[in-house]
């Protein structure tokens, strides 16, 4: 089923000679349940392509659904709300709010669609990432795994269906970046939600069910084979 | 060397990096130097042009004394204050058969030497002034009249006295100088006496039983006329001559009885000098001219002088005050962004001195654009204010309308006021930079390029709690965090509204005080006519030889077209006596305090005072009363909740304030060095319900016989009473209380309020009748030009019958000064206010800019914009109560102080604190903060979040 359907989209920075495109009539889908990684040269438009997916950037042409939703045709302040339920986002450099503790980071998405938190889940993800013991600690007294784990945690709490990673390893260390991926390879497994990652590391890229290869604001290779090896394995 | 230059580049670039906070820092301190430039050079231009308006008016001199011979001059030469000397005679007046002006026929011939001629502001239109005393000038005013007279015309001058007989059997008199001529007495004329035509229609009726006699002074005199000269400041337009000036030195004085001019060193002692003079010459000859003095706070009028010089001070600790709040505010918020570049530098090897000096570079860097940009754009409002202003101080310079001034204000620049202003500039942004420079030499490198390192401010750490975590508004919680993890950040909002507040409330406050000691100083010492409120017009009718029915008039007022809300009052300031045991405690110690100013300390004790105040003079006081018509009486009795009284009763209210003043207070003639002035709140010691014992101002006969009048001789009251009528306190108010029916409260008047059928008994056991008030309005100006006529009339009989405008009393310097004051008090709160407000706007700013990265993070987790509004509302609702918490007793502590001192200074009078406007500043405050808010959280809401997302951290 599919769950996320990108047409013909592009952007493109600024204008006349310094103009620059940074994707190009991209289209692709992605199947609930999947995990994709996007793996490409600095500057090949993944992020930008992650950022447009999550929502965060506009594409200057072209349309994401998520759940058959045209997200960019709505406004604002209806985009934000459709955010905090349907996406989850990992960035490579955290982006937790300094004056909040690791708890509070992780209810964020949460409470801001009005929700209460759910206390069993609070410690539930807590300890599943492993920070009980910092709970109470602001993000700056944390270590970088730490800080990435609270950003999971952040991403994962109001069970988004679709989880977008940029590069959530490219600031951590080799055993870190490990138990980052396996977490969200987890989640993935674990919760049935969409993962899609980008990272420049090819080992965690082959961890994917299926690879996106871009270059210079295009999709170069989409490898389906490797998900079909993997059924066929299961 | 180098090793600071490569450091002052960088930071040179960081401030064109940082183009915005740049500029926001150049129009902090820009506004700071105009401000500066407004008190300094401001200050220099007004005094200097009211200094020339006060000169063009009265002369530049500093002093007149008048009737000194040679020798009292030698003595006044002595006087280490005195720096020139210059000599005036008067020779009175000569016929002056050129003039074209049957009303003025007269030359006033006066001498000058020539420094008096130059401090008198004597200018010429045409010829040259006098050099010798065989040559004059006269007065432009004679040729503009048609008189024949010009350059090179001689003439001779024999100098006379105006006298004028009575030769009627009735007493007269002229009025505007008013001189009473009783029957068949010669009386001298003032010197500006009008002079009436012999031919005229009220000639001949008045020549017809008076007689002008001219008395020759003895002087005779040939003179060339040597130029014409404007019309000098002492010659009106209503009086019988023209003015002619010839010179003088002190070797051909005419007279053995001469005036002269004084120019002083006006930084030493003026009290002293004044006092001595006063001892000399005697306080009736000797004058100070306080429209040129008291722009130097030299004036005899202590007080004045204190304000001034208050003032001065006020402003400049104020500016600088605000301006390094503002400047401090703009370098402390941008600690954070300083702070990482500095780190940069400190991590390739910068030390903390190089790091100090960068920021005390990029202060002075921002000092040199913002001198010049600021002084202009002070000389700018200066020149506004004084274009603006001129005028109407003219017009107040003006008021008798002797002199018809037309003056541009011109900018004073002195170069010890350019010196004050940069060296003010200089030291306001090098104490703005001093705290930040130190905290940042104190941040190590890498806590600068990673920002865990804050401007001082440690976090709290936030504690975890799930439950609490459940039950909270996201708005809540990130509000509370924000406030509690961000301190560096929302202190600077804090402390920009505390000063805000503070600074504000203590400017409005500060002046209020000064502005009410103006005017307790200023105020007018009478009762205002009741009911004049509201009341254009006013007749005053009083007691007379030529008896009229005062109801007559009144109802013949009444019935005049056009007149329309005529009230009935009656009022005399000393109408009966009471017992001075009916006077409180607290105005004997008000009067104490002020009879004591008189006397050296310890001199004078209370109890003396009492011996001789108190119980002395028959113990009892003479007291006012005011009398309204009986319904408006009981309207007031009722809206001030009085006590009823049965008929026959004699019903009072007792105006139960008063004041006492140095000014309206004198033994022998002397004034003490300060001003004191003491308000009484209580002065009658019967309380609401009691009785007032009053006695009649009339002798009863027994009382004269008993004195050694002869009763023929006396006017005895219709009913003679043996004691006292007793009045019933039906309440006791406070002239504010009654503000819809009277205005003022008097120096040491003391007065009741009765209505007027009580009022026909006082009159009744009184000699002479209260003066009765009839006001009202009128539309019809040829109504009230009939009832001029035929009021005047009655006047000329001898009647006490007098039509003026309710609202009388001319302006006078002191007057300009109160109004200035509160002119300029006005723009600085504002000023003060808006640069305050600037500085809370910059920090709110600041701050917004600064979560810039957390608004975009908010956003990407789903934030709407309300979510986003609804957290920094909340925010700086949590700012603005911290900033009152911490503003309000700290107002309430310079507050108190400053009313502490104000009445130490002065004396005694009530002071409330502003609560209400208080109160609506901190509506306005947080109305301002909310706003400010919500625009500065729109345009961060307008940039793209993704960019704040792809930078490296928060």
């Amino acid at each position: 089923m599919e769950l996320l359907r990108c047409e013909n989209i592009s952007k493109v920075y600024g204008s006349g000679d310094g103009k620059t495109v940074a994707l190009q009539d991209v289209s692709f889908s992605v199947e609930k349940g999947e995990f994709v990684s996007i793996v490409g040269a600095s500057g090949s438009g993944k992020s930008t392509l992650l950022h447009i997916i999550g929502g965060v950037d506009k594409p200057t042409s072209g349309k994401v659904f998520i759940n058959g939703t045209d997200i960019h045709s709505q406004s604002e302040d209806k985009l934000a709300i459709f955010r905090r339920r349907h996406i989850g986002l990992v960035y490579q450099f955290y982006n937790l709010l300094p004056e909040l503790n690791v708890d509070e980071n992780i209810v964020l998405p949460h409470m801001l669609d009005g929700r209460k938190p759910d206390k069993e889940r609070l410690d539930q993800i807590v300890e599943y990432l492993g920070l009980t013991d910092r709970r109470s600690h602001l993000p700056n007294e944390l270590s970088g795994g730490q800080q990435q784990r609270a950003s999971i945690g952040r991403a994962l709490f109001s069970k988004p269906e679709l989880l977008l990673a940029d590069e959530p390893t490219g600031n951590l260390d080799r055993k870190n970046s490990a138990e980052i991926v396996e977490l969200l390879k987890e989640s993935n497994r674990k919760f049935g939600q969409t993962l899609i990652l980008i990272t420049h590391d090819e080992n965690i890229a082959l961890q994917a069910d299926r690879i996106i290869y871009m270059e210079d604001g295009n999709i170069t290779k989409d490898d389906r084979i490797r998900v079909t090896d993997l059924m066929g394995r299961e | 060397m180098r090793n600071t230059k490569i450091v002052h580049q960088v930071t040179l670039k960081h401030m064109k990096m940082n183009k915005k906070r740049t500029v926001l820092s150049i129009v902090g301190i820009a506004l700071m130097v105009m401000l500066l430039t407004c008190v300094f050079v401001g200050k220099d231009t007004a005094f200097n042009y009211f200094v020339d308006i006060g000169s063009a008016k009265n002369g530049s001199y500093h002093y007149a004394v008048y009737d000194i011979n040679k020798d009292k001059l030698n003595m006044i030469r002595c006087f280490e204050e005195v720096t020139e000397v210059g000599v005036t005679e008067d020779l009175a007046l000569t016929e002056f058969d050129k003039s074209a002006n049957p009303e003025r026929p007269f030359l006033n011939i006066r001498r000058y030497s020539p420094d008096a001629m130059k401090w008198m502001n004597i200018k010429v239109v045409e010829g040259r002034l006098p050099e010798n005393d065989q040559e004059i000038v006269v007065s432009e005013s004679a040729i503009r009249e048609g008189s024949a007279i010009g350059i090179g015309d001689k003439f001779s001058a024999s100098t006379f006295k105006r006298y004028i007989r009575n030769n009627s059997d009735n007493d007269g008199y002229l009025a505007f100088p008013l001189v009473q001529l009783p029957a068949h007495e010669t009386v001298e004329l003032p010197f500006n006496m009008f002079y009436i035509d012999p031919q005229s229609d009220d000639g001949k009726a008045f020549y017809e039983t008076h007689e002008e006699i001219h008395e020759p002074t003895g002087f005779s005199h040939e003179y060339t006329v040597v130029g014409i000269i404007e019309t000098p400041v002492f010659e009106s337009g209503g009086c019988a001559w023209y003015a002619a000036i010839s010179a003088v030195d002190e070797s051909t004085l005419q007279n053995e009885t001469f005036n002269a001019l004084l120019m002083t060193d006006t930084n030493k002692d003026q009290y002293t000098f004044t006092e001595a003079m006063r001892n000399l010459v005697g306080a009736e000859n000797f004058d100070s001219n306080n429209s040129v003095l008291i722009f130097s706070g030299n004036s005899s009028e202590n007080a004045l002088n204190f304000i001034v010089k208050a003032m001065q001070i006020f402003f400049v600790v104020l500016i600088a005050l605000i301006s390094v709040m503002l400047i401090y505010n703009v370098f402390a918020l941008s600690f954070d962004e300083r702070a990482k570049y500095l780190g940069m530098l400190s991590s390739v090897g910068a030390t903390g001195k190089q790091k100090r000096s960068s920021v005390y570079f990029e202060a002075f860097a921002l000092l040199i654009p913002s001198l010049p940009i600021g002084f202009i754009a002070g000389l700018g409002v200066v020149k506004a204010g004084a274009n603006w202003a001129g005028p109407m101080a003219q017009k107040l310079f003006n008021f008798d309308g002797s002199a018809v001034l037309d003056m541009d204000p011109e900018l004073s620049i002195t170069p010890l006021a350019v010196l004050i202003i940069i060296l003010l500039s200089a030291v306001t942004v090098f104490i703005s930079a001093l705290i930040p420079a130190r905290k940042i030499s104190k941040v190590g490198p890498i806590e600068s390029i990673r920002g865990t390192k804050k401007s001082g401010k440690t976090r709290n750490k936030a504690k975890a709690d799930p439950d609490r975590l459940i039950n909270r508004s996201v708005t809540g919680m990130l509000s509370s965090r924000f406030l509690k993890n961000d301190k560096s950040k929302s202190f600077g909002i804090i402390r920009a509204v505390a000063i805000f507040f503070l600074v504000t409330v203590t400017v409005y406050f500060g002046s209020s005080l000064l502005i009410l000691m103006v005017n307790y100083k200023l105020q007018d010492n009478s009762v205002k006519y009741a009911c004049s409120k509201d009341r254009k017009y006013v007749v005053s009718m009083y007691d007379s030889r030529y008896e009229v029915d005062f109801g007559e008039i009144a109802d013949s007022i009444r019935k005049t077209e056009g007149v329309t809300d005529v009230a009935v009052c009656k009022s005399d300031h000393w109408a009966v006596y009471i017992d001075n045991d009916s006077l409180s405690d607290e105005y004997w110690d008000a009067y104490y305090q002020i009879v004591s100013m008189y006397y050296p300390t310890g001199q004078y004790s209370k109890d003396d005072f009492l011996k001789e105040y108190k119980l002395g003079y028959d113990a009892r006081s003479p007291i006012g009363i005011i009398a309204f018509e009986d319904d408006v009486f009981n309207k007031m009795a009722k809206e001030t909740n009085a006590l009823s009284y049965a008929d026959g009763e004699l019903p009072c209210i007792l105006l139960n304030n008063t004041s006492f003043s140095t000014d309206q207070y004198g033994i022998a003639g002397k004034s003490p060095r300060d001003y004191k002035y003491v308000e009484v709140n209580n002065p009658f010691a019967p309380e609401k319900g009691g009785v007032l014992p009053v006695y009649p101002a009339a002798l009863t006969r027994d009382e004269a016989i008993e004195r050694g009048y002869n009763p023929d001789e006396i006017d005895f009251p219709e009913i003679e009473l043996d004691g006292p009528a007793d009045l019933k306190i039906i309440n006791k108010v406070q002239t504010k209380d009654i503000g819809g029916y009277l205005t003022g409260s008097g120096d040491m008047a003391i007065y009741f309020i009765i209505p007027m059928s009580v009022a026909d008994y006082i009159d009744k056991i009184n000699a002479t009748p209260l003066s009765t008030f009839v006001l009202f309005n009128c539309d019809n100006q040829d109504s009230i030009n009939n009832l001029s006529a035929s009021l005047a009339q009655l006047e000329d009989k001898g009647a006490g019958v007098h039509l003026m405008l309710a609202s009388t009393g001319g302006a006078e310097y002191k007057e300009i000064i109160a109004y200035l004051i509160r002119i300029i008090l006005v723009i600085f709160t504002t000023i003060a206010s808006a640069i305050c407000l600037l500085n809370v706007y910059s920090s709110i700013s600041a701050l917004t800019v600064a979560r810039r990265k957390h608004f975009a993070i908010l956003k990407s987790m789903g934030s709407t914009f309300k979510q986003l509004i609804k957290t920094e509302f909340r925010e700086s609702s949590g700012m603005l109560i911290r900033s009152f918490l911490i503003a309000a007793p700290l107002t309430g502590l310079i507050c108190w102080w400053l009313s502490k001192f104000m009445i130490s200074r002065f004396g005694y009078f009530t002071v409330s604190f502003p609560w209400l406007e208080a109160a609506g500043l901190i509506v306005f405050i947080s109305a301002a903060v909310l706003l400010m808010t919500y625009i500065c959280l729109r345009r961060e809401n307008k940039i793209d979040i993704i960019d704040e997302i792809k930078r490296e951290s928060v």
